[in-house]
């Protein structure tokens, strides 16, 4: 059995990523990554960030919400602290990167170029203040510009990670016009949760980002559109809680998995899951993912 | 990260609940101050994991306790002996790190730490005051919130030898004990303090005092002063409607302590921010064991921060303790 997949010309040994926000060198002393297909590392910027006022997080029926803001030190402090110590876990990195513009992005990128990360996913998830705040992966030219400037700047892979758009065809097709290799998504949908009883917001930064089970069936619907719109790889996340979930997103034809709220949950839950797919493989007598994809009967 | 077996799982007063746990593994590492993340349920709602306090760990056990707040703690009421759970830890960082002399029996703080406890704030401070010898005052809603004696019993059985005790001079029906008490505990507020500290060895005065002896009525005094008989440790129980010990808000009867002693509390926020106010204007060293809503644990999401001079640090990783004076509080608080 084999489930190594490719993004670029990178080989992963197989589909499953720990998602970016959910893992630092912390979790490294619950896990061994060394199984897994790979790791993305919390967003960095290149200032160390506060992040937001607390509460930062709040549990909903199946999932959280969370509003860190970014929380980071700083790609000067992650290259020096956080990097090397992840770097050494024998499995592929890749930085995820956050910019307030072109020149923030293009600066963090020079910069993780030099380092042994596998490739750089581009959080676009941060608001655009020169066009009123609204998010660069809401706005075609904005991600053409920022993916362009990245891929002029590195050969490592590119993973451009977008947010939960029910129509991202504009989007998609603006991503794939870049030197992007691969496409992420669903980052967080945006939610808010009101205490009528305190009279107050139970995010400090009043709204946040919903994760979990809860949006599993948005994240297929939003990675299913994306597969139908781009012939770039997709790695797909939202809700994926165990092997089941990951072998769904598969079956649509993602390239690859992401898994994020479900490692607050369970640190380990990453080599469960690889295990749970090569136990299910084992079982039908698949020999590797494309087959599984191609076995299945669902008409994409 | 392990599966640990449900040892016992009871109510032990109206309010609080008491899990004992089995697990070598956490109980041999576990230190007061540090927390477990318990894994309740294992289904997607409850979704994330619950952190609770080490109430106290010995060979191959430990205890945690809680009240049903939500769903989490809710269903945590409903595991019976024998079941299991998923738990992470001891996670946090010990008091005795930010405790530096130590904590240990033999250590110099033998009359110079003070323990303030609010609610199931309890909790961390019990482990410390197990594995030290420490003046402990609780504070409570009402007699509910109040470890009933087997559990302060279980502090005595321990063998620790009480010096002293922790309590107000003027309080109605005291008198007799006051007698062969080797420490005194006075109230700032109190009137005639002048004849005190004779044959005191160590001195804790209270912020305030008030005539709990009248609303409280014979029997909730008798039940006071037999848990203080009983458990022979010092102790100072408060509640807010006066049903067991003096009556008031736990803040009303910090001790008034001197120079280099070491305060931690562990409580509400209010109370937290009440006790980083009174002591700051003082020479002692004052530690607050904090909460937050948590993500991991164990600092990889940074979801439970509190701000403090340096900026925001975390819950899981800086804490759950963080010395008074760096913790900065909301003003509206």
């Amino acid at each position: 059995m084999n489930l190594s997949v490719k993004i670029g010309n990178i080989t992963f040994k197989n589909p499953v990523l720990l998602a970016s926000g959910c893992f630092s060198k912390h979790t490294l002393d619950f896990t061994d990554v060394s199984g897994l297909g790979g790791i993305i590392t919390k967003s960095v910027t290149v200032k160390p960030r506060e992040g937001n006022p607390p509460p930062r997080i709040f549990e909903t029926p199946c999932g959280v919400i969370n509003s860190i803001g970014l929380a980071n030190p700083g790609i000067d402090e992650f290259l020096k602290d956080e990097l090397p110590c992840i770097l050494s876990s024998q499995t592929r990195v890749i930085a995820s990167i956050a910019g307030a513009d072109v020149g923030e992005y293009v600066e963090l990128t020079r910069l993780l170029n030099q380092t042994d990360v596998t490739g750089i996913e581009v959080n676009l998830s941060c608001p655009n203040v020169e066009r009123g705040g609204v998010e660069f992966g809401k706005d075609p030219e904005s991600v053409k510009r920022i993916v362009d400037s990245v891929r002029n700047n590195t050969s490592k892979i590119i993973i451009c990670k977008l947010p939960p758009l029910f129509d991202n065809r504009k989007i998609v097709s603006a991503a794939e016009q870049t030197g992007a290799d691969a496409i992420s998504l669903i980052n967080t949908i945006p939610a808010l949760a009101v205490n009528f009883e305190t009279g107050k917001f139970e995010i400090g930064g009043k709204s946040g980002g919903l994760s979990g089970p809860a949006i599993k069936p948005i994240a297929l619907y939003c990675v299913y559109n994306a597969i139908k719109n781009t012939s770039l790889p997709v790695i797909g996340l939202g809700g994926i809680m165990n092997a089941r979930d990951a072998l769904e997103f598969l079956l649509i034809g993602a390239r690859m998995v992401e898994i994020g709220t479900g490692v607050l949950v369970d640190p380990d839950i990453g080599n469960k899951i690889v295990k749970g797919i090569e136990e299910y493989f084992c079982k039908e007598g698949i020999k590797d993912i494309a087959e599984f994809q191609r076995r299945s009967r669902l008409e994409l | 990260m392990a599966t640990v077996e449900i040892i016992d799982n009871s109510r032990i007063t109206p309010y609080i609940f008491k899990m004992v746990l089995k697990s070598g593994q956490i109980a041999g590492k576990a230190k007061p101050g540090q927390f477990v993340n318990l894994r309740i349920g294992g289904k997607y709602y409850p979704l994330l994991r619950r952190p609770m306090s080490i109430y106290y760990a010995e060979m191959d056990r430990f205890a945690i306790i809680y009240t049903i707040r939500g769903i989490g703690t809710g269903l945590l009421s409903k595991y019976k002996n024998g079941d299991s759970m998923d738990i992470l830890g001891p996670l946090g960082i010990p008091f005795e790190s930010l405790l530096s002399t130590g904590v240990d029996k033999k250590s110099p703080f033998r009359e110079k730490l003070y323990l303030i406890a609010g609610g199931v704030g309890i909790a961390p401070l019990y482990f410390l005051y197990k594995k030290s010898s420490a003046f402990l005052i609780i504070g409570a809603k009402n007699r509910d919130g109040i470890l009933p004696t087997s559990e302060l019993g279980h502090i005595g059985e321990e063998g620790k030898s009480q010096k002293s005790k922790v309590k107000c001079q003027k309080d109605k029906g005291n008198g007799e004990e006051g007698k062969s008490q080797k420490s005194n505990v006075k109230c700032q507020k109190e009137q005639g303090n002048g004849e005190e500290g004779k044959s005191q060895k160590s001195n804790v005065k209270c912020q305030k005092e008030q005539g709990n002896g009248e609303e409280g009525g014979e029997k909730r005094e008798d039940e006071y002063e037999r848990r203080v008989r009983t458990t022979n440790t010092d102790i100072q129980i408060v509640t807010e409607d006066g049903s067991i010990g003096r009556k008031g808000l736990v803040t009303d009867y910090l001790p008034d302590v001197s120079d280099g002693s070491f305060i931690v509390a562990c409580g509400p926020v209010p109370m937290l921010k009440r006790v980083k106010e009174f002591y700051s204007k003082k020479k002692v060293n004052c530690i607050l064991s904090m909460e937050a809503r948590m993500g991991c644990g164990y600092g990889a999401c940074l979801s439970c921060a509190v701000k403090t001079m340096d900026g925001y640090r975390y819950v899981c990783k800086d804490g759950p303790a963080f010395r008074a004076e760096d913790v900065e509080f909301d003003e509206d608080i």
